[in-house]
């Protein structure tokens, strides 16, 4: 099977970083959709073109060695997934396309 | 005559609706939502040449200013419609938008004069210290009002996707009994819960006595997402200071959580009230006017209210008595919804976290177990019916 990357939607543009919240509102130019995302949710966003979903749980725990993988795994995973639904990240597959 | 029964006892409520970081803090609110408006009217001003000038001269406005002219319940419309247009692709050459700011220019309006709609109203009432207007129709002409007044047909009288017939109706004029009925409603609201009222009236910026009937239903009071920071009232239902205080926090809450919804993830991504999930009011009959099977937004509108009139109940409950010398006696009339709040509440809760809270965003989850804790109930009951 080959790997499942990301992708940043290009373009992106962010407010809030410099607010007191808990969150970044963030607009994308091609869905022209606003969104709340948090701050863990932001920097998974930013860490995630290239990578695949494992890669970016290992980045996780290296960030956080004392948490558990189980509970990080599920986060970075469904994270992910909403960003992706959100169109704020793309999947891509990476590696030989098998035919179709 | 209905029957005074002792209402629960919830935990510290007042003070957690009106101050929860997450879902109580009005001002935190109101910052997020202008911030998501200036950004709104920066995107919109780089694809509508016709209201970059607008765009441009709004934002340099001083802060007070700014927030005045993006707390219009027009202007919220006008930019809430160039949203939905903008997603869909479907922004005009020129726009509505643009043509909106070039309605308000020909009406000699100017970004420092402040909220457009309150400015066309030379001839309202104000409420209490808010002074929020209350709607009279002007006796001249103005395109302005026109405005509104379309929007208040559209989502109130007429019959399209989202309403179930035509409704007979239009917007009212108070006279001076009706505007001191109002005043002392205010103050009696005030009087109960001083922080809490002030949170919910923070998000209001126009208040309109109405009549909305079908033939066999009325509208008691009103208000609607697509009409932001504006509540409706049927001066003929209410006709109590203390119907009047219980409509107002219940129109003034529905507009915090229309407020809740720009600035959170209350509802899932592409929430569409007309194929959402339903929850049975069971205790409404489906009229002309509405079904009592309410899409999930409107049932978790609904919980919300229900919670504030919870916290309202349990407070004419224990301060009826130094209450009724200056407002009358208590209004134990069918008008009142909040002496059967916190069951209709704690009813809702237990239906919205039904199907693993299915359509609600993950604010929207948080925001039922919140409202559970404040039940005094723990997590949300699921229901078994």
């Amino acid at each position: 099977m080959p790997d499942t990357t990301y992708c940043l939607e290009p373009g992106l543009e962010v407010r809030g970083a410099d607010r007191e919240w808990d969150d970044y509102l963030v607009h994308t130019p091609r869905t022209a959709g606003f969104h709340w995302i948090d701050r863990d949710a932001w920097r998974l966003l930013q860490a995630a073109s290239g990578r695949t979903s494992a890669e970016l749980v290992d980045a996780e725990l290296a960030r956080a060695p004392q948490a558990d993988p189980l509970l990080v795994r599920r986060r970075v995973t469904t994270t992910v997934a909403a960003l992706a639904d959100s169109g704020l990240l793309h999947a891509q597959i990476a590696g030989p396309v098998p035919n179709q | 005559m209905s029957t005074i029964t002792t209402p629960p006892r919830l935990s510290n409520p007042e003070r957690s609706l009106a101050e929860d970081a997450r879902f109580g803090d009005s001002p935190m609110i109101l910052e997020r939502r202008q911030a998501l408006y200036e950004f709104a009217l920066e995107v919109l001003g780089r694809r509508l040449p016709g209201m970059a000038a607008a765009a441009g001269t709004i934002a340099a406005l001083p802060a007070r200013q700014r927030a005045a002219v993006l707390d219009d319940p027009l202007v919220r419309v006008h930019i809430h419609e160039a949203l939905g247009r903008l997603q869909r692709d479907e922004l005009g050459a020129p726009d509505y938008l643009e043509r909106f700011f070039a309605q308000l220019a020909t009406e000699g309006w100017q970004a420092a004069d402040g909220a457009p709609l309150e400015c066309s109203l030379p001839d309202a009432g104000r409420l209490g210290g808010d002074d929020i207007p209350v709607w009279k129709a002007p006796d001249r002409e103005s395109p302005i009002v026109s405005n509104f007044e379309a929007r208040f047909a559209h989502e109130f009288l007429e019959h399209h996707d989202r309403t179930l017939s035509e409704r007979d109706g239009g917007l009212l004029d108070p006279d001076d009994e009706l505007q001191e009925l109002l005043a002392e409603g205010h103050e009696l609201l005030f009087s109960l819960l001083p922080g809490l009222a002030a949170s919910v009236f923070s998000h209001i910026r126009i208040v309109a006595f109405v009549r909305v009937q079908t033939p066999d239903a009325a509208v008691q009071s009103g208000s609607i997402r697509a009409i932001p920071g504006a509540i409706f009232l049927s001066p003929h239902h209410l006709k109590t200071p203390w119907s009047v205080a219980e409509a107002l926090l219940h129109e003034c809450a529905h507009n915090k959580l229309f407020d809740l919804y720009l600035t959170r993830l209350i509802l899932e991504a592409g929430y569409d009230c007309r194929t959402a999930r339903t929850i049975h009011a069971r205790w409404n009959k489906s009229t002309l006017m509405q079904r009592n099977q309410w899409p999930l937004d409107q049932a978790l509108s609904a919980c919300h209210v229900y919670l504030h009139l919870a916290v309202f109940d349990r407070l004419v409950h224990d301060h009826a008595g130094e209450l009724v010398d200056r407002f009358g006696p208590i209004d134990t009339s069918s008008v009142m919804k909040s002496p059967r709040a916190h069951e209709r509440a704690a009813y809702l809760v237990g239906e919205l976290a039904r199907e693993d809270y299915r359509g609600l965003g993950p604010d929207g989850r948080a925001l039922v177990d919140w409202m559970a804790t404040q039940l005094g109930d723990g997590a949300p009951r699921r229901a078994t019916i």
